[in-house]
């Protein structure tokens, strides 16, 4: 068996930052520390992850970022907290499930209008499809991927949202593939909320994630409990992050997750180097007569295609228990984006780069797939 | 070898369903002869760990991977759950049944 090659980072990556797991273990070896409860000689491990994240969105209020389980559990808070009643609900073709499934979930329950606004070959939102359905509808919230999981297309979210806000609605982010790896500023972005999960590209653990809040805007709490302050009260506390973070926090993951913040602001990487590979890999797909995605412009480091005479599962499973080489096919939880990229109904294969994708593994992923489409059927 | 586990893996988008059966071994080409015993089967012995699918006339379709202890199976949106624990039923039996040869694990 060859050596194995990890090309599903756009799921989770791995490897995450160096001494991750040794950070997590110390952390649930020690005395534990929770502000306002038992305080422990333990450094508050919420607070170093709340500022480090904090900071990397671009916020300068750390009490704004509020630290949740992942992408998920922060993208329900936003879209179950926010006052929507009767209000409609922009979003996209692009969209995961993460934001499909609790958009779906409040038109179920007739509590808001949803529009999904269509995307082009490449996985972007259709721009003059938006600004029609913006200026027509007059959305109280748009909802918007930073980049599609499934092709990479990065969305210029700056000048979607400011169209959002001329018509007088909130926006909101899901960062989830690009938090680690594009700069995000949510100001400049103009997001007013912004989802992300620790353990993409910022090469956290599982179970980590954050949902930045702009000053001015009030959620409800969608699940409410002991806070450790303020016990007195019948209701959630006011103050944030408290008000939105009810019962005992995964320490030891958000210390790791500071961990890997650090480790990343220590150790830049080149994008362009990743770039670089994932321009080898491209040319290397086509000429071993892949049909791939095309993308243009703006991109994150993540790959999709189809194989002639393979069905792309199939075709997973052969890449990985065969040759070593991990990737992610099917739909990937996305599945309107896939009419538009002409991969219905078995979507595509995935391959997604990290910062410690070799060129290496790049040739390894390219062998296996000339073999398996030499191979006749 | 015997059967250890049977998970859901994933609803398809046609409504069909993906289930996997683990082993305690290896699955051997012996085994995939009698799975795929009067059906299709394409299969790949060149690739570094042999690949097959079988396509059974009642449009159950099984994919595996020869040496290694899991296959999928999809079942299509008409079958039942009693017809997913039929042919697990069918596996047990076929496991079971020493005559078959199919108990050597894959060395």
């Amino acid at each position: 068996m060859p050596p194995l090659v990890y090309l599903n980072n756009a799921a989770t990556s791995f490897p995450k930052a160096p001494g991750l797991g040794e950070e997590v273990r110390a952390r649930i070896e020690e005395v534990p520390y929770h502000a306002g409860r038992s305080g422990g000689p333990a450094k508050d491990p919420q607070r170093s992850c709340r500022e480090r994240l904090s900071g990397l969105l671009g916020s300068s209020d750390p009490a704004r970022l509020v630290l949740t389980s992942g992408a998920t559990e922060s993208l329900n808070i936003a879209l179950h907290g926010l006052p929507l009643e009767g209000q409609t609900v922009l979003s996209t073709a692009a969209e995961h499930n993460s934001v499909l499934r609790p958009l779906y979930l409040l038109r179920k329950k007739k509590k808001i209008d949803l529009c999904l606004v269509p995307c082009d070959t490449q996985g972007r939102v259709r721009r003059e499809e938006w600004r029609r359905q913006v200026r027509e509808k007059r959305p109280a919230l748009a909802v918007l991927t930073h980049a599609s999981n499934v092709s990479g297309a990065v969305h210029p979210v700056a000048e979607l949202f400011a169209e959002v806000h001329e018509s007088g609605g909130l926006t909101l982010l899901d960062s989830s593939q690009t938090a680690g790896l594009l700069p995000i500023d949510a100001n400049r972005l103009g997001a007013d909320l912004l989802a992300c999960t620790g353990h993409k590209y910022l090469l956290g653990p599982p179970g980590t994630g954050g949902l930045y809040v702009r000053p001015g805007i009030e959620l409800a709490p969608v699940f409410v409990g002991g806070t450790g302050v303020r016990s007195d009260l019948q209701e959630m506390p006011s103050e944030m992050p408290t008000r939105l973070e009810p019962g005992t926090p995964a320490s030891a993951l958000f210390a790791g997750l500071a961990w890997s913040l650090e480790w990343q602001e220590q150790n830049p990487f080149s994008f362009s180097a990743m770039n670089d590979r994932l321009g080898q890999l491209e040319s290397g797909l086509q000429e071993a007569g892949a049909r791939v995605i095309r993308v243009d412009g703006e991109r994150t480091p993540v790959i999709s295609f189809t194989l002639p005479r393979w069905e792309a599962a199939d075709a997973g499973m052969i890449l990985e228990r065969s040759f070593g080489v991990i990737c992610r096919t099917g739909l990937h939880c996305a599945p309107l984006i896939h009419e538009s990229l002409g991969s219905l109904p078995g979507g595509t294969i995935r391959f997604s780069l990290s910062r410690f994708t070799s060129d290496d593994d790049i040739a390894q992923a390219l062998d296996a797939l000339r073999c398996l489409l030499h191979e006749t059927h | 070898m015997k059967l250890i586990d049977v998970r859901k893996i994933e609803d398809c988008f046609d409504g069909s369903a993906r289930i996997e059966y683990r082993f305690d071994g290896g699955i051997t080409q012996s085994f995939m002869g009698h799975l795929a015993s009067g059906s299709r089967c394409d299969f790949f012995p060149e690739f570094p760990m042999p690949f097959f699918k079988i396509f059974r006339e009642d449009g159950l379709q099984i994919k595996g991977i020869i040496g290694s202890p899991d296959m999928e199976a999809y079942f299509p949106r008409s079958w039942t759950d009693e017809n997913k624990n039929e042919f697990a039923a069918e596996l047990r039996r076929l496991l079971e049944t020493p005559e078959t040869g199919i108990n050597e694990l894959v060395k």
